[in-house]
């Protein structure tokens, strides 16, 4: 360095002192940092400019496609302006310059024509600027040049009047656009709070697949089943997480999870087996000598059928008892070889080996072959053990296939509520329109809307009648604004007469059979609950609806609790009133219109249980109720033994 | 036994004499020659420079006063050449004649022509053939002529002053574009204003007659160029040069649109010393040390318009080569982008 400092003392010819060089070059780094406020001033506009068009467009797509919030559109103005205006500040102020460049600068600045820079460029590089005769003069003519400059008055500080006025027409039209409402805003709260709560149920499963790995290692690692369930959860997850800005992608998704879950498990067969079990514990219970296997079996615990091995175990282990009582030993092997027949078909192995150690304790073979007897319990327990693992992961499977259901119901929950909350304000601004002297319109939609609702419950009813498949299949897909006559089981009849109409791009018949008119709605707000009747308030309003098309509303998949039967039911007629949209009449009988059953239940229970078990395969239920609709069955079953 | 001749001392002159020898020399002449302040000027810039200058302007305009007066101040010995059609080349550069000797036999003796001078006026150049203009391109470039297979070296400093006539082109022959190259400035000698030209009249039309100090001499001419060769030039302004002349060429992609519109040969880069070498002129006669920008700009037009060959288009059109350059000038900025 010291060097190359000497080499260029030495090149510094004429014998310009070095002194007078670094006093030429402090000079010249005061004139910089004028230079440098002067262009910060001048680029401020510029940078506000930049920054106040970038956050315009923000807002003015924000106002085309819901995409941000006021808030979020707010912030990103305001971020924009500050990164333009401090951006600009930053390059202006704090940028690296070469000396030779400020130097030019400053001759540009302050009319030095090239004085000072050929001065530092001479310095620095005397030989190939020439700098030998004449560098001694050229340097001193610099200097005289620079010395008088007063930098605060030669280089004024001024905003230039273009960019000036037109940052400050920029500010009101920002406000404007920032502050003025936007129709977008409640849609994209909406959208944001399903999108949130998307990903807290994708979370949710991670924290499932988290549990069943921790809970069950091995499993996790060998069992082809629970690996399947892993990765399917995590599968779902994944497509949560990528789907969570749409709401049907998300519930697809979890669907589609659904439906490869169920077909991972046997519904029917874990039923079975456990009805199977059941049994068995119940055999066991029977006698003395393997009362301790039954109870084992009976715990309500994950750990009954290892217990229920080990109990086996010890009992194979001392088999005098049971040999001392042949009574007992026959009836247990007698017993035993009912319940094997009742695990044939969840079970063929468990089956096998119960009908081998029903033959086994027989009194006759126990006394032969005490030994045989032995092994054969052994073998059973064994195979208790085994479905014990099978039981525990089924278990998993049902956690998941909650899970799962659980997150579906809490997505649709959540976009209920937050399409209800975007309505409700959608409803106040559309009164303070009409307040400001609107046309109202509409009143006695309201009615009309509520003939939708009660068509729901309606629906519901129908599921449990003879014709629960077809009545609740269209229960579900009604459109708020249609008016439908279904007469359910309970002989109960609906007239939903009058079809009504709704503005293009106003509202949809929401969840709850809403229907609008104009910039009104009706709603009602009466759930489906059987046996109530459609309170249609279509008579409170003067004018019929003149909405122009039919109404767009779906009902959710709410069902109703079927253990609230009624069993007379009354007619019900809901008359709406004609309104300007298209009219949808349709009628869905009952299987019984007069409301009293002529078959003998005993003779169509088998019938119902099967057709209620399809739907319950085909179409989502809630697992809490496909349990209550089994235990409607079982108990039915029941009462006919 | 004969001595060696004493070895002449170059001569050196200080910024300040230089700058005192322009003022006085445009001072003296301007005593005779009025209105042409800015012709005067860039005859001295060239004449200092060690360049020849092509004067354009229409007859009577003092042009051949102007290189004569300007002589006279300088000490130079003078020349003057009316090129006609039928000038042979030996009428300018001379021709060997047959002489009897003393001894009764006869030799080729060399006799030099108008040449052979420091300043030399070759007066509507443009009227003789091709051959005899050509004939004074060794002389420009070389400062030496041949004849009969033998090189003379003419006196320096050697500079050629030569006019043309911009009207009444008929039976003329334009200067090949080589020939013109070697031309440091063309200057095109403008009418004088109306207060310029009263006082025309009141110089040339009484019985005063302005007399004319010797203010300088060939060895001052030289030291002075030589002088003015050492200005330092910044590496920027070099730059700014080297793009200026490369805006001239119309297949350079960051030459202006009029340029790749009408010109068809750029200037080359004898231009560029030219404009180097006159903006250190400007510099030094303006009390500077260092070239600027303004210095280039100053002569840019000078320097460069007889070195832009136009198209046929901008012949069509009537585009000035000044046109070309002034727009060369706004478009081609100091700073490197």
């Amino acid at each position: 360095m010291e060097e190359k400092e000497q080499k260029q003392e030495q090149q510094s010819q004429p014998g310009i002192d070095r002194q007078a060089y670094q006093q030429l070059v402090k000079r010249l780094k005061k004139i910089e940092r004028r230079l440098r406020l002067q262009e910060a001033i001048r680029l401020l506009p510029l940078g506000f400019l930049a920054g106040g068009i970038l956050g315009l467009l923000v807002a003015i797509v924000s106002r085309v496609t819901p995409t941000l919030t006021a808030e979020q559109v707010i912030t990103i103005a305001l971020v924009a302006v500050a990164v333009g205006v401090l951006g600009v500040l930053g390059y202006a102020l704090f940028r690296p310059r070469p000396l030779l460049d400020t130097a030019r600068r400053t001759d540009h600045a302050l009319g030095l024509r090239e004085r000072i820079s050929t001065a530092i460029e001479g310095f620095n590089d005397p030989v190939r600027l020439g700098y030998a005769t004449l560098g001694l003069q050229q340097f001193a003519d610099a200097e005289r040049s620079i010395v008088g400059v007063r930098a605060n008055r030669a280089l004024p500080l001024r905003v230039p009047r273009r960019e000036g006025l037109l940052a400050v027409t920029i500010i009101p039209m920002l406000a404007l656009a920032l502050l003025l409402p936007n129709p977008f805003s409640d849609e994209v709260k909406a959208n944001q709070t399903i999108k949130a709560q998307i990903e807290q149920q994708a979370q949710q499963i991670e924290e499932l697949k988290q549990r069943i790995t921790k809970e069950n290692p091995e499993a996790a690692k060998n069992d082809p089943k629970t690996q399947e369930l892993l990765k399917q959860l995590e599968q779902v997850k994944q497509d949560l997480l990528e789907k969570s800005d749409n709401k049907d992608d998300a519930l697809a998704a979890l669907q589609k999870a659904q439906q490869e879950l169920e077909k991972l498990g046997d519904p029917n067969k874990t039923t079975a087996e456990k009805a199977a079990v059941e049994s068995l514990a119940k055999t066991f219970n029977s006698t003395d000598a393997t009362k301790p296997v039954g109870q084992a079996l009976q715990q309500n615990s994950p750990d009954r059928y290892a217990n229920a091995a080990n109990e086996l175990d010890k009992l194979a282990n001392n088999l005098d008892q049971l040999k001392n009582d042949p009574s007992q030993a026959q009836q247990l092997s007698d017993k035993l070889s009912k319940d094997a027949q009742n695990f044939k078909n969840s079970n063929p192995q468990m089956a096998d080996k119960l009908q081998k150690l029903s033959s086994a304790v027989s009194p006759n073979n126990l006394k032969q072959d005490p030994a045989g007897a032995q092994q054969a319990m052994k073998d059973v327990a064994q195979q208790l053990r085994q479905s014990g693992q099978n039981q525990q992961v089924n278990d998993q499977l049902q956690q998941a296939q909650s899970q799962l259901q659980k997150s579906e119901e809490s997505i649709n929950k959540t976009a209920q509520q937050a399409q209800a909350n975007s309505q409700a304000n959608r409803n106040k601004q559309a009164e303070a329109n009409q307040d400001a002297g609107n046309n109202q319109q509409g009143q006695d939609q309201q009615g009309q809307d509520q003939q939708g609702q009660d068509q729901q419950g309606q629906d519901q009813q129908g599921q449990q009648g003879q014709q629960a498949d077809s009545s609740g299949s269209q229960g579900q897909n009604q459109q708020g604004q249609q008016g439908q006559n279904q007469q359910g089981q309970q002989g109960q009849n609906q007239q939903g007469q009058q079809g009504q109409g709704q503005q293009p791009g106003q509202q949809q018949g929401q969840d709850q059979g809403q229907g609008q008119q104009g910039q009104q709605q009706g709603q009602g707000q009466q759930p489906g609950d059987q046996g109530q009747q459609g309170q249609g308030q279509g008579d409170q309003g003067d004018q019929p609806g003149q909405g122009s098309k039919a109404g767009k509303g779906h009902s959710d998949n709410v069902l109703p609790n079927p253990s609230m039967r009624r069993e007379n039911g009354t007619n019900v007629n809901v008359q709406g009133k004609n309104g300007q949209g298209p009219t949808n009449n349709q009628t869905v009988n009952g299987g019984n219109p007069s409301g009293d059953a002529s078959v003998p239940y005993n003779e169509v229970l088998d019938n119902y249980q099967q057709q209620a078990a399809q739907q319950l395969d085909k179409n989502y239920v809630p697992i809490t109720l496909k349990d209550m609709v089994k235990q409607y069955f079982d108990d039915l079953n029941n009462k006919n033994k | 036994m004969t001595s060696a001749p004493p070895q002449q001392q170059p001569l050196t002159l200080t910024p300040d004499q230089f700058r005192e020898v322009t003022t006085r020399v445009e001072s003296e002449v301007s005593k005779l020659i009025v209105g042409q302040a800015d012709v005067l000027r860039n005859v001295l810039i060239s004449v200092i420079a060690g360049g020849h200058v092509l004067l354009e302007g229409v007859p009577g305009l003092g042009k051949t006063a102007l290189v004569r007066t300007l002589s006279q101040v300088l000490d130079l010995h003078f020349s003057r050449i009316q090129f006609t059609p039928d000038l042979m080349p030996a009428d300018i550069v001379g021709t060997n004649i047959l002489l009897d000797d003393p001894n009764g036999g006869r030799q080729f003796r060399f006799q030099p022509g108008p040449i052979f001078t420091n300043l030399l006026l070759a007066d509507e150049i443009n009227r003789a053939t091709p051959k005899t203009q050509s004939a004074l391109l060794e002389a420009m470039q070389e400062k030496t002529v041949t004849v009969a297979n033998r090189s003379y070296r003419v006196e320096r400093p050697f500079f050629v002053l030569a006019t043309q006539n911009p009207i009444d082109m008929e039976g003329t022959y334009p200067l090949p574009e080589a020939q013109l190259d070697r031309f440091f400035f063309k200057l095109q000698v403008g009418f004088p204003r109306e207060e310029d030209l009263m006082q025309i009249l009141t110089r040339t039309t009484t019985g005063e007659q302005a007399q004319l100090r010797k203010i300088a001499d060939g060895k001052i001419i030289t030291a002075m160029g030589e002088l003015a060769r050492e200005v330092p030039v910044a590496s920027h302004v070099t730059n700014y040069v080297a793009r200026l002349i490369l805006a001239t060429h119309p297949e350079n992609q960051e030459a202006p649109s009029i340029t790749r519109q009408f010109v068809r040969f750029g200037a080359s880069p004898r231009g560029a010393q030219a404009l180097m070498l006159a903006a250190k002129i400007v510099a030094m006669m303006e009390g500077r040390y260092n070239v600027a920008f303004d210095d280039i700009r100053a002569v840019a037009l000078p320097a460069l318009r007889h070195r832009i060959i136009l198209n046929f288009e901008g012949e069509a059109e009537g585009i000035q080569p000044d046109t070309i350059i002034d727009e060369i000038l706004k478009s081609v900025p100091t700073e490197k982008k």
